[in-house]
């Protein structure tokens, strides 16, 4: 599955503890990989239930939004949906900028 | 299989969780003190003390980043504070920043680290109560609670990465560049309010040799420490105090940032008021001073946000040889003067991110008091001298750490 690293640094090495035979390969900011799709994984989001809606924290590389994206729009179809809308990504966004100068109140 | 091929650290923000709209909006009160009560679409799950941003609202007073006085009903929220907001026209959106276990993000930092020694809290309340024939606390008199998670993680700081760990030591950060493909993340002393990280660490079982994750939620730094010797790398110490530790979360896939360098004592070097100090250990450490047993009887055992009670703790030491008396002098100085001076730190990284700029990370003591001063002929070596103090509040930040580096974002 072709995924794009979107993350902060200029490039990233694929880790992995279970000598997954992606681990070690590198890709440089913005640009796309082709990896296993359980690594790529899926990304998070909510899915409706009988409940209401329940978080699935997403799998893989795609797990981190921040980081991964996939790099063909037509895969970002939620592993397991049927059609072409994509279910809502929860990305984490930035740290609310709520901070004031020391020593003042 | 040793557990050095499977270990795993990584973290990630925890905070900016997207919240429900806005439905209405109203003040009350008066001067100096006003309730402005938001009404959202769906119960937003915050409590009082959690932070709310809103967002596209009119009146734009509104529009902000504000502690929750009170939690009315589920889909209310007060802000109280020295201006009316006044009535909602348009609605807006808005983003917490609370612990919310149902959405743990997966890790997106990792980090290569020499220990993680976060241990998982669980309280035990015993019954004093006696009853005849009972010479031991009967085993169904006792109360499970959950008091979280807290331990040190060990991490040599490389020239990439590290720039996430800063608005946890310090409250703020902000970037700029980048200049000659170089990014500068400086983090100064600010609110720690609001701001949670979530971590996991990977502690295989053994001798199975599988992954078996552990995952801590709603962290924050309660210290942290940067210290480097002759000889040896650079090494950070922080330490965490986590709200809660579920351990549903599967293993996150990791990637860590290529073409990084270790820093160490090669690329060091010292300033004392402006003038090169060559040193064989230098030490910086920060308290953030939290309190972190804040339970409450709230049908929930699981403290409340860390929140800062004291002031920050800022301290420093150097060792060096016993090569002027100017140290000394500042230690034994009868003004408060004559006995500060600014300390730099700063660790440069061994290649180059663009044409001429090198990673670095600099720490800066802005007001170093020199506290203490020890140099003694005890033994037939040269003597050193061992300088200790703290870094105090004037008109900048206490502490700034500058973070320059390849990475576009913190």
């Amino acid at each position: 599955m072709l995924i794009r690293y979107v993350g902060p640094h200029d490039i990233v090495e694929i880790g992995g503890t279970d000598f997954h035979p992606d681990a070690g390969r590198t890709v440089a900011q913005g640009d796309t990989i082709d990896v296993a799709d359980e690594l790529a994984g899926r990304a998070p989001g909510w899915v409706e239930g009988d409940d209401g809606p329940t978080f699935d924290p997403g799998a893989g590389l795609l797990a981190q939004p921040s980081n991964w994206e996939p790099a063909d729009s037509r895969q970002a179809v939620r592993v397991g949906e049927q059609g072409a809308k994509a279910a809502p990504v929860v990305k984490p966004e930035r740290a609310v900028e709520t901070d004031k100068p020391e020593g003042q109140e | 299989m040793p557990n050095v091929t499977r270990a795993q650290f990584g973290v990630v923000d925890q905070t900016g969780v997207a919240g429900p709209a806005t439905t209405a909006g109203s003040t009350t009160g008066a001067t100096p003190l006003f309730t402005n009560t938001v009404t959202f679409a769906t119960p937003h799950g915050a409590q009082a003390g959690d932070r709310v941003t809103l967002a596209g609202v009119t009146p734009s007073a509104w529009n902000g980043t504000w502690v929750i006085a009170s939690v009315p009903s589920t889909t209310t929220a007060t802000i109280i504070g020295a201006t009316s907001f006044g009535t909602i026209t348009v609605q807006g959106t808005s983003t917490f920043a609370f612990l919310n276990p149902a959405t743990v993000p997966a890790p997106t930092r990792f980090y290569e680290f020499r220990s993680e020694k976060i241990h998982t809290l669980r309280g035990r309340i015993n019954s004093q109560g006696m009853r005849a024939a009972t010479n031991v606390q009967r085993a169904d008199r006792f109360v499970p609670t959950n008091n979280g998670a807290n331990g040190d993680v060990v991490i040599e700081p490389l020239t990439k990465g590290f720039g996430f760990w800063l608005k946890y030591m310090l409250g703020s950060v902000a970037t700029t560049g980048p200049t000659d493909s170089a990014y500068t993340h400086t983090g100064t002393i600010g609110d720690l309010g609001g701001q949670y990280f979530a971590a996991q660490a990977n502690r295989a079982l053994h001798p199975a040799d599988v992954d078996n994750p552990f995952s801590f939620v709603g962290g924050k730094l309660t210290g942290w420490k940067l210290e480097n010797q002759t000889g040896g790398l650079l090494l950070a110490t922080f330490t965490c105090d986590f709200v809660d530790a579920p351990n549903s979360i599967v293993l996150a896939s990791a990637s860590y940032p290529a073409a990084a360098d270790l820093l160490s004592f090669a690329g060091g070097q010292v300033t004392v008021g402006g003038v090169n100090f060559d040193v064989t250990n230098a030490m910086v450490q920060c308290s953030n001073t939290l309190n972190t047993s804040r339970q409450y009887l709230r049908a929930d055992s699981r403290k409340k946000e860390q929140v800062q009670t004291n002031w920050r703790l800022v301290t420093w030491s150097l060792q060096a040889d016993f090569d002027t008396m100017d140290k000394y002098s500042k230690y034994v100085s009868a003004t408060a003067a004559g006995a500060l001076a600014t300390i730099v730190l700063t660790w440069t990284g061994p290649n180059l991110i663009g044409a001429s700029s090198k990673p670095s990370l600099t720490v800066t003591i802005d007001q170093a008091s020199f506290d203490d001063h020890q140099a003694f002929a005890d033994n037939p070596d040269p003597i050193q001298q061992v300088i200790t103090g703290r870094g105090l509040f004037s008109s900048a930040s206490a502490l700034t750490v500058a973070y320059v580096t390849a990475d576009s974002t913190p």
